[in-house]
């Protein structure tokens, strides 16, 4: 009985340090990949930061484009008025 | 080949060896049952012994047969060996078959005390076995023999014990019964007690009524005896007539049987007792003439010795003194030789060693017991630790992989969020990425509409003789707000197109712009100083973007509205922050008075947008305009 008892403990106790070891290798590996996910998490954040400046950038020259278009079809507008009235008077002449 | 016959030689000696066992065992069996060719039989069976199992078995046989033909002294001296061999072997069973027949032996001679002593050897040998039956049989039988001896009280004490043990009988309980039922009440009728032992008496008839009458015959002849001495002579005799009738058809069939001559003896002593108590002395005569004969073929000094006594009454009631006195004095003598007071001695002292043995081993008994249910405790309680601390063992286990389980989910969890994220954010990148190419596509299309706007209005001032001098301006207007907006849209994509801008690629730019701005305004003197630790400094693309626009409109308002002839771009270290100044020797204003135009809130917007501070200095002596970020 003793001798089943003791022997029965034993491998109750290699199983445990087994286990024990086990989760310590699974959670190293784990880490690990944890690690790389976040280091690609960096990556792309870094990235999309960049980016979004450059949207932000985008968007800004939009507005002034926007703002250049208008100013630029009033100019021609202008030009063409003063064109017309040369032209007109010139045919009346 | 020589293993085949070898093998066929010792199928052949196997075979002999059993077929001689066989024999040895039939020669016994014809030795046992034969009439008259017995001696024959059990002298071929000893020429037969091979072993001493065959050497117990002879022994037993002649010891059984002796007894069934009344050859005493024979039956006690083979029963001795036949122990002697039984005990070597282990044979307990039949050890007790044979301690039985030397106790009737010895009972038939009268020797009680040897008659016990075999009786308790045998008592002792079945129950070390706990074998039911003998020790049943056996104290029956040694209450019996108490009886014989007279010694009532004990025989009472031994035949209650027979009786409860009868009744406690797991196989067969009937005859154990009847036996120990009968020997208790012959003990009570010879101590006196009538009373009882009609109790004890009926209460047998009433065992054996309607089942097997034909065993009865012992049991009415003690009822009749019992009547008889309560003189009772009718109802006597009639009990007395009932079992000589079964003895005599019992008889028939085992003509040989001591024990019938024992029950005839005792049948006809009563009946003569009877006979000449109501003054019958010639019916007497003759039923004590059947009496003798009777007990003297039942070989039994117990009978005799009855015979005598009742003989001896007989002969004084008819007051025939010489026979009388001869039969009293035969009656005395079988008394005494049956009844010494040495046997009395010997039965105390047999009687006391028994009892003493017995508490002994029961005490041994109760000590192993106690011992035992002491280990069993022991035992017990290390069972129950050792399965604690196995059931431990396992919780903790279980524990261990439950909680590696739990760790391995969270895990899983944390794992697909980042994966989730992960996925998030390449979407949001792609997305941003289409938005980028589109915004891309549309600036080169923008780019390249105003380049055709451009050339289209250089075309016209060149192709066309333009006098209208207004027309000409206007003209003039539109391309070079033309120009501005493409030098706009390709400062925006160039910051677009790099990821990082350092102070070095802002230095560069602003130089360009500085040379164009000189082509313009040739009395200006430029000038941009920059910390050399500074130059590698790197900004991302809306800082770089905002700090060159601001200087940029900084410039222009220096050039267009505070007519400045020096205009000075310093960048510089200043603590753990950049300094940039934008100084000019202009006219300046007021700008607690001078309400703030489009361009200045766009420069101080840009700044702060940056997270920068942005201030505005300027009076008669130039304007400076300050950012630190």
């Amino acid at each position: 009985m003793l001798y089943f008892t003791f022997l029965m403990l034993m491998l109750m106790g290699i199983v445990f340090l087994m286990l024990v070891k086990q989760n310590n290798i699974k959670k190293i590996a784990f880490l690990k990949k944890i690690q790389s996910l976040e280091q690609k998490i960096a990556v792309l954040t870094k990235k999309l930061e960049s980016q979004s400046l450059k949207v932000k950038l985008a968007d800004d020259l939009k507005v002034s484009i926007k703002q250049s278009n208008k100013k630029l079809a009033s100019k021609i507008v202008d030009a063409n008025l003063e064109m017309f009235q040369e032209l007109y008077s010139k045919k009346n002449l | 080949m020589k293993k085949i016959v070898l093998f066929y030689i010792f199928i052949f000696l196997f075979l002999q060896n059993y077929a001689q066992n066989q024999d040895i065992k039939k020669i016994l069996g014809k030795a046992f049952t034969s009439k008259d060719s017995s001696d024959y039989f059990f002298k071929k069976a000893k020429q037969s012994i091979k072993n001493p199992a065959d050497e117990a078995e002879y022994y037993f046989c002649k010891n059984a047969r002796c007894n069934d033909y009344g050859i005493l002294d024979s039956t006690i001296i083979y029963g001795k060996i036949a122990i002697e061999k039984f005990k070597k072997l282990n044979n307990f069973n039949s050890m007790c078959y044979v301690y039985n027949n030397i106790a009737k032996s010895f009972n038939k001679q009268g020797k009680y005390d040897q008659a016990i002593e075999a009786l308790i050897e045998g008592l002792k040998v079945a129950e070390s076995t706990q074998n039911e039956y003998w020790i049943n049989y056996l104290t029956t039988y040694i209450s019996l023999n108490y009886h014989d001896f007279e010694s009532y009280e004990k025989g009472v004490f031994y035949g209650l014990k027979a009786v409860e043990l009868a009744k406690k009988a797991k196989k067969d309980p009937i005859p154990k019964l009847d036996f120990a039922l009968n020997t208790l009440a012959i003990n009570y009728d010879d101590w006196n007690k009538p009373e009882k032992a009609l109790f004890y008496h009926y209460k047998n008839v009433a065992l054996r009524t309607g089942k097997d009458t034909m065993n009865n015959s012992s049991t009415y002849n003690n009822i009749g005896n019992t009547l008889l001495k309560q003189k009772k002579f009718a109802t006597a005799q009639k009990w007395f007539n009932r079992s000589l009738k079964i003895t005599e058809i019992n008889l028939k069939d085992k003509p040989k049987n001591d024990y019938y001559f024992y029950e005839f003896s005792t049948i006809y002593n009563s009946l003569a007792s009877i006979a000449y108590q109501l003054d019958d002395f010639e019916k007497a005569e003759k039923l004590f003439v059947k009496a003798e004969a009777f007990a003297k073929n039942s070989k039994s000094a117990e009978k005799l010795r009855d015979y005598y006594a009742n003989f001896y009454l007989f002969n004084k009631k008819r007051k025939n003194l010489e026979k009388t006195i001869d039969s009293q004095e035969k009656y005395l003598e079988l008394r005494d030789s049956v009844f010494k007071t040495e046997r009395a001695a010997k039965f105390e002292e047999l009687e006391t060693k028994y009892q003493t043995e017995k508490k002994e081993k029961e005490l041994l008994e109760s000590k192993a017991q106690i011992v035992q249910k002491d280990y069993e405790n022991k035992q017990k309680n290390n069972q129950f630790i050792i399965v604690s601390i196995l059931a431990l063992g396992f919780l903790a286990i279980g524990y261990l992989v439950y909680r590696q389980q739990k760790q391995k989910n969270q895990q899983l969890a944390q794992e697909n969020d980042l994966k989730l994220a992960i996925e998030k954010i390449e979407n949001q990148n792609k997305m941003q990425e289409q938005r980028l190419r589109i915004s891309r596509d549309l600036h080169d299309n923008i780019g390249s509409q105003l380049t055709f706007i451009i050339s289209s209005v250089d075309n016209v001032k060149y192709g066309f003789d333009i006098t209208n001098e207004k027309l000409d301006d206007k003209l003039t207007n539109i391309s070079s707000f033309a120009k501005e907006t493409i030098l706009e849209l390709r400062d925006t994509i160039w910051a677009m197109n790099s990821n990082e801008i350092a102070f070095e690629d802002l230095e560069i730019r602003i130089n360009n712009f500085i040379e164009k701005a000189k082509l313009s305004k040739e009395n200006i003197s430029f000038s941009f100083a920059i910390d050399e630790n500074l130059k590698q400094q790197k900004l991302s693309s809306v800082e770089g973007m905002n700090i060159y626009r601001t200087i940029q409109e900084a410039i222009n308002n220096a050039i267009k509205y505070a007519e400045a002839d020096i205009i000075s771009v310093i960048i510089k270290q200043q603590a753990n922050q950049t300094a940039i100044n934008i100084k000019d020797n202009g006219k300046g204003f007021d700008p607690e008075t001078t309400e703030k135009g489009n361009g200045l809130k766009n420069m101080q917007k840009r700044i702060e947008e940056i997270g920068g501070e942005f201030s505005l200095k300027s009076g008669v002596n130039g304007t400076n305009v300050g950012i630190l970020i």
